[in-house]
């Protein structure tokens, strides 16, 4: 092969290959784009194929009285919060379709003012699509002054669609310490 | 460099380029940044071994002697980084330079300036990922997986790990651009695509599947910095997030990453095998296909690392049957290796050794994967010390020997000289029988219940552990003698033949003199009738 032909032919090799390197570079912000779209894909999907607890929907509020299930109480703190919180009631049993409040009692155990924010869950994790809460403390923040107590209820009531061998649910809270995120925001 | 300032305006003397120093930093040459890969790897190689032998000094007997926990957890974690970023991915970046131009008729890589950033862009984060140790609270101690909360409670080490990741990531997305338009455009005429040898083949689609999932594991690693400092709740339970998320992400990369380990040792055996059975590899194409698929089914088994966060039982079905249909095309690959072999001509050369090695030992670890891809099963062995014998398995005698053996094979090209093949043989069996001293009893221990990642264990533990610590510090002993023997070498080597194994037929073996000469092909070769048929 002449030089002239190898000077054209390695222009034209380094053309294609910037072509290349072009289409290969999109990749890397597609795959960015996808990764970050997993989180509101992953909310999607949980919608959809109704896994998600929280999402779930019912009409159906006649209480059942043909059945009775015992709804135990869990309260947990996030490791080193400085507060106490315990279920006044451990467990009560319901109807399903009947309205029931429940009070948790948490006290602020630290020497100045501090901020939580409780987060549920279900065991068995399932029955969480069955458990409506009409209202509750939880997801909020919630400031307690040094040595506050307070009660906070929690209205619910259990769809009665619940599967038959269902006899036990438990709900439980978690309460994190975001009195430092609260001040940074 | 001050040399260089000296002479600021005196380059008269081209002909001599520049000085040592000046040339490491500045070389674009394939081959001078294939062996600076490839001694990278080879350091890292070693620190993460040393590392490896101090978790073992500490699980020789019960109890707490050699480190703390918290040591213990910084070194469990830095070792597998340090293993999988710095040493094996290093390594075969190193051959693809050295090698991939050679094979297909090729001046230089692609791009030769991005070749060279993507090699130095590495060093900082080795400083970060060492440095770390070195910082308030220590490297970070969460496992490579980097699971939150865990690692959202790490001090700065933590941080500077992230910046590591973000470092290597793009070091391994530009070497990858590089491969694929290297081997996709820079083809001599006659060398087609289905001509190239199965090294180019393997490290095409491993360099796609790099780009595909170092921006997600890029991504997921972003998102643990800005839940860390910046306040979001992406995988904070606190705020509505989930770390469930993060798992999901972490292994949608992570599942694809054991395959960019695996794959180019895969395209090593392939071409190392044929040279000592002196037959070409049985089913050429069905190896690429093989290949092909396995990098397109490891994007949809991310879940089999997640048999225990409570997916629904049709998820895991799915990610269970998913991952099974994997041994297909492995076990294609592991067939036409037996096949190539069958009734060959075959001598048992130091590279050949490690491939037989590589057959028999990754078999061995690909079926105690498929033992814990069945999802009921691996609920009872997730995170035990079945799951480190099962990986280690794969990753040792594949990624590993499939190095080794590389190393052996083409160190007569490189250098002109010919390794010491008792010495060599020593290696292999003393590592041979090292590594499943070390690792085989992990099985045991796993099936009886031992947590992994843990510095201390029950009594009933210790018979196994005490034999894996000693199986540890003997393969530790076998690594110094590949050292040795490289270095003999290089420095006093025995003059290598051009063509120094019979049965090779790849371009660089055929048409280039040993050593290879600083520059090849600089005329594009006529590889119509020379390339090897299949």
């Amino acid at each position: 092969m002449s030089s002239v032909d190898l000077g054209q032919f390695r222009r034209e090799q380094q053309g294609e290959a910037r072509r290349t390197l072009y289409k290969l570079l999109l990749i890397v912000p597609v795959m960015l784009v996808f990764c970050a779209s997993m989180v509101p894909l992953y909310k999607q999907i949980c919608q959809v194929l109704g896994i998600s607890a929280s999402l779930a929907t019912t009409t159906n509020t006649q209480v059942d009285a043909s059945r009775n299930i015992r709804v135990d109480f869990d309260a947990n703190l996030n490791r080193g919060f400085s507060w106490r919180f315990e279920p006044v009631e451990k467990f009560v049993s319901v109807h399903p379709g009947a309205v029931v409040t429940v009070n948790y009692r948490v006290t602020n155990m630290a020497p100045h003012a501090t901020t939580g924010r409780a987060v549920p869950s279900f065991g068995p994790i399932e029955a969480g699509q069955y458990f409506q809460k009409v209202s509750c403390f939880c997801f909020s923040n919630q400031t307690l002054q040094a040595g506050e107590t307070r009660d906070m209820p929690v209205t619910f009531y259990l769809d009665n669609k619940m599967p038959k061998d269902v006899e036990a649910i438990a709900l439980s809270y978690t309460f994190f310490d975001v009195t430092n995120e609260k001040n940074r925001s | 460099m001050a040399h260089d300032a000296a002479h600021d305006h005196g380059h008269d003397h081209h002909d001599h380029g520049p000085g040592p120093w000046t040339r490491i930093f500045t070389t674009t040459n394939h081959k001078d940044i294939g062996s600076m890969y490839l001694w990278f790897a080879f350091f890292m190689f070693f620190v993460g071994g040393a590392m490896a032998l101090v978790l073992r000094a500490e699980l020789f007997v019960p109890g707490l002697q050699v480190v703390q926990p918290e040591i213990f957890n910084s070194l469990t974690t830095v070792h597998a980084l340090v293993m999988i970023f710095g040493a094996v991915m290093p390594a075969f970046v190193g051959f693809a330079n050295w090698l991939i131009p050679m094979q297909i008729g090729a001046a230089d890589m692609a791009f030769p300036r991005m070749n060279n950033w993507s090699f130095w862009i590495m060093i900082p984060a080795a400083l970060l990922l060492f440095g770390s140790f070195l910082v308030p609270g220590g490297a970070a101690a969460s496992g490579w997986t980097l699971y939150p909360p865990l690692v959202t409670q790490g001090g700065i080490g933590t941080d500077m790990t992230i910046f590591a990741i973000h470092l290597l990531g793009a070091s391994s997305i530009m070497g990858s651009i590089n491969i694929i338009t290297t081997i996709l455009n820079l083809r001599a005429p006659g060398m087609t695509l289905m001509r190239m040898p199965l090294f180019c083949w393997t490290w095409l689609i491993t360099a796609y599947l790099l780009i595909a999932t170092m921006p997600v594991l890029a991504g997921a690693v972003t998102m643990l910095l800005t839940d860390r400092h910046f306040g979001t709740s992406f995988f904070n339970a606190a705020g509505g997030g989930d770390p469930t998320m993060f798992m999901h992400i972490f292994w949608f990369f992570g599942h694809p990453e054991v395959y960019i380990l695996i794959l180019p040792a895969f395209g090593i055996v392939s071409q190392i095998i044929p040279a000592f059975a002196r037959k070409p590899l049985f089913g050429y194409a069905s190896m690429v296909y093989a290949t092909a698929s396995i990098a397109i089914l490891s994007f949809i088994v991310w879940g089999h690392h997640m048999f225990t966060v409570g997916m629904p039982a049709a998820g895991n079905l799915f990610f269970m049957f998913a991952t099974m249909l994997i041994a297909v095309p492995t076990g294609v690959k592991i067939f036409n290796w037996i096949a190539t072999m069958w009734r060959g001509s075959l001598t048992f050369e130091t590279p050949m050794l490690f491939c037989i090695g590589f057959l028999c030992m990754f078999t061995l670890g690909g079926f105690s994967g498929l033992v814990l891809s069945i999802a009921a099963v691996d609920i009872t062995l997730h995170n035990t010390y079945y799951v480190v014998a099962h990986f280690h398995y794969v990753l040792f005698p594949g990624a590993i020997w499939g190095l080794t053996a590389a190393v052996y094979f083409w160190l007569p090209k490189f250098t002109g000289k010919m390794y010491d093949e008792t010495l060599g043989k020593w290696h292999f069996w003393i590592s041979a029988i090292a590594f499943n001293i070390t690792f085989f009893p992990q099985h045991f221990l796993g099936l009886a219940g031992m947590p992994r990642r843990i510095p201390d264990y029950a009594l009933q533990f210790t018979e196994w552990n005490t034999i894996s610590t000693v199986g540890a510090f003997l393969l530790g002993f076998s690594q110094l003698i590949f050292l040795w023997n490289v270095v003999k070498t290089i420095r006093s080597g025995e003059k290598a033949k051009d063509k120094q194994w019979e049965g090779a037929d790849s371009v660089e073996w055929t048409h280039l003199p040993s050593p290879v000469p600083y520059h090849t092909f600089e005329t594009v070769p006529n590889l119509k009738l020379a390339a090897p048929a299949h």
